[in-house]
C-alpha cells in the first residue's frame, strides 16, 4: 500500500467515482477498505488529538499518507488486546508512531489520556514531572547527588526502583489564548523491560495505587478541607486507609500527597459541595420541640371551663386546635366536617410526629382506639404510628373521630396524605 | 402536613383487619400490608385472626407451633413442628 501513493491517495480523491474498468475498480476498493478502517477506528481512539492545518492539506502526498497509514497501524495494534512483555524496539517504535513532534492536542488533560493509556498498554508508567514533561516512571533515581558526592553508598535495602529512564514526551502551549498542546520531544527509548512485574512495581511507585482512591476520597475529604478544618493525622489516616490498596504504607509523606491530589481535584472543579438533605423551610418543619403536648391541657381546660358547648364539640375542637398553632409554631391539624358542618374528625401533628414521618415514614402502623372512655370530650382516638430504629413507636399523626362510621379512609384523606 | 412525604412512600405496613389490604392499597399504592402479629396469633388477644379462621378448638392445638413459628428467628425453628401427634385425631372431621 505504501509503495503506490498514488492507489493510496485515490480513495480520499475518488472514493466513489464510477470506473469503465472493473478490474481497477476492485483494486481501488480493495485498497480503499485498507485504509478507511484504521483511519475509523484511529478517529475513534485518537479523536482528540488535532493534527497540524498543513497535514490535511497535505494528507493526499505521499510522505503524509504513510505517516498516517502508521499511526493507524499503531493504533490498531493497540487495539489488540496487551501482551506480557515487548520489546525495547517495539515500544519505541510504537512511541515514534504514536506521538510525533508537531502534533497538537486540545488540551492537557487529553496528551495525559493518551499517554496514560498508551503506557498502560506497553506495561510502563508516565509520571509528570513538572508542566510539559512526561517521564517513564523510572525515570528518575534518588541516590543520584549522593552517590555523585560519594556521600551514601546504595545498598540492596536502599535500592530503588529507577533505572534512570530516557523514555519522554515533552509538549509545550503556543499560547495563552490558543491553548493548543504541541509536542516538542518525544524520546521512545527505554533502558529496562517492560513487562507485567515491572510495571506492576513501577505504578506502585508511580503512585497509580492511590490514584483511583483520590477520585473517591475528593467526596471524603472535601468538606473538611473546604472549610480548613485541622484533622489529627491519625484520623485521616483511617479515613483513607478503606480506600487505598493494602500494599500502600500511609505514611506521613504518603497522606500529605494524597491529601495534595484532593486539593487539585477540588480546584479543577471536581468536588461539588453537598447539598443539604433538608431545604430551610423543611428545617423549620423538621424539629423534636413539642410544645402542644406541655400546654394542651391547660388550653383544653380554659375553654371547657369558659365555654357552654350544648353537646356540640365542634366550636371546643376548632378553638382548641387555632390556639394550639397560634402557640406552636411546629403544630399543624386539619378537620373534617359533616353534611351539617359540624367537625365529626380532627387530625393533628406535631413537630416530632412530623419528623418521625419524614424519617421513618416508609413502614407505618394503624391502628384504633374504640374506648371513648379515655379521653374527656368522648372521642375514638385514631393514631398514625411510624417504627424507629429502636423499634420505637413513635405517633406521625393523632386523631379524635366523633362516630364509628369514620373510618381510615376518611381520617387519611384529611390528613397529611393529601 | 409532612413536606417531603407522599402516599407513594410507605412501603411496609401493618395493623388489624379493620383495614383491608385493598383499602391500604387504595391510600399506599406502594403498600405491602400485613397483620400485626398481635392481631394474628398473641396469646393475650383472644379474637385473634388465627382463632377467627380455624375456631378456638382447633386453634388451642396448634397455637403454641404457630405462635413459635411466627416468632422463629431461622427457618429451621419455623418449620419445625411440636405438636403432640396424640392430639392430632382432634384436627379429623367429628
Amino acid at each position: 500500500m505504501s509503495n503506490s501513493p498514488s492507489n493510496a491517495n485515490a480513495p480520499d480523491l475518488l472514493p466513489s467515482s464510477p470506473s469503465s474498468d472493473g478490474l481497477v475498480d476492485v483494486e481501488m476498493e480493495e485498497q480503499q477498505n485498507i485504509i478507511s478502517q484504521p483511519s475509523m477506528a484511529a478517529a475513534t481512539t485518537n479523536s482528540a488529538a488535532t493534527k497540524n492545518d498543513d497535514v490535511g492539506a497535505a494528507s493526499f502526498e505521499e510522505g503524509a499518507v504513510e505517516a498516517r497509514t502508521g499511526v493507524e497501524v499503531n493504533d490498531a495494534t493497540m487495539a489488540q488486546a496487551p501482551r506480557s512483555q515487548y520489546s525495547t524496539s517495539e515500544i519505541e517504535r510504537a512511541t515514534n508512531l504514536k506521538f510525533k513532534r508537531g502534533d497538537q492536542y486540545e488540551s492537557e488533560s487529553d496528551l495525559y489520556e493518551e499517554l496514560f493509556t498508551f503506557a498502560n498498554h506497553y506495561n510502563f508508567t508516565v509520571a509528570n514531572r513538572g508542566k510539559g514533561e512526561c517521564r517513564c516512571g523510572k525515570a528518575g533515581n534518588s541516590w543520584s547527588k549522593k552517590k555523585k558526592n560519594r556521600d551514601h553508598v546504595l545498598q540492596i535495602k536502599d535500592s530503588s526502583q529507577v533505572t534512570e529512564c530516557q523514555w519522554q514526551v515533552r509538549f509545550h502551549t503556543e499560547s495563552q489564548k490558543d491553548n493548543i498542546f504541541r509536542i516538542t520531544t518525544v524520546v521512545g527509548t527505554h533502558n529496562h523491560p517492560c513487562d507485567i512485574p515491572t510495571a506492576v512495581v513501577s505504578r506502585k511507585k508511580a503512585g497509580k495505587a492511590v490514584s483511583a482512591a483520590i477520585t473517591q476520597l475528593t467526596n471524603i475529604l472535601g468538606p473538611f478541607l473546604a472549610k480548613n478544618t485541622k484533622m489529627p493525622c491519625n484520623l485521616i489516616r483511617r479515613t483513607i486507609e478503606p480506600y487505598v490498596s493494602p500494599g500502600v504504607t500511609l505514611s506521613d509523606v504518603n497522606i500529605r500527597s494524597i491529601l495534595t491530589g484532593v486539593k487539585r481535584q477540588m480546584d479543577s472543579g471536581k468536588y461539588k459541595p453537598p447539598e443539604p438533605v433538608i431545604g430551610i423551610d423543611d428545617l423549620r418543619a423538621f424539629t423534636s420541640v413539642d410544645i402542644t403536648s406541655t400546654s394542651c391541657r391547660q388550653v383544653l381546660d380554659d375553654l371547657l371551663s369558659n365555654a357552654s358547648t350544648n353537646g356540640d364539640n365542634s366550636w371546643i375542637v376548632t378553638r382548641l386546635m387555632n390556639r394550639l398553632k397560634a402557640s406552636d409554631p411546629y403544630f399543624d391539624f386539619r378537620i373534617h366536617t359533616d353534611e351539617n358542618d359540624h367537625v365529626d374528625c380532627v387530625t393533628w401533628q406535631v413537630g416530632a410526629s412530623r419528623a418521625a414521618l419524614m424519617k421513618y415514614g416508609d413502614k407505618v402502623f394503624l391502628d384504633t382506639r374504640n374506648n371513648e372512655n379515655m379521653n374527656c370530650i368522648n372521642m375514638q382516638y385514631m393514631s398514625f404510628v411510624v417504627i424507629d430504629w429502636n423499634k420505637r413507636m413513635l405517633p406521625a399523626s393523632e386523631s379524635f373521630v366523633f362516630s364509628e362510621r369514620m373510618s381510615f379512609t376518611m381520617l387519611l384523606s384529611i390528613s397529611h396524605l393529601r | 402536613m409532612t413536606p417531603r412525604f407522599s402516599r407513594y412512600s410507605v412501603v411496609l405496613g401493618f395493623g388489624d383487619m379493620f383495614i383491608s389490604a385493598e383499602n391500604a392499597k387504595r391510600w399506599f399504592p406502594n403498600i405491602t400490608w400485613l397483620v400485626d402479629t398481635y392481631h394474628f396469633c398473641s396469646s393475650k388477644k383472644k379474637d385473634n385472626v388465627l382463632v377467627k379462621s380455624f375456631g378456638p378448638r382447633i386453634w388451642q392445638i396448634i397455637a403454641t407451633d404457630m405462635r413459635a413459628a411466627v416468632y422463629a428467628k431461622t427457618e429451621e425453628e419455623c418449620l419445625v413442628s411440636n405438636t403432640n401427634d396424640t392430639n392430632l385425631h382432634l384436627l379429623l372431621p367429628l
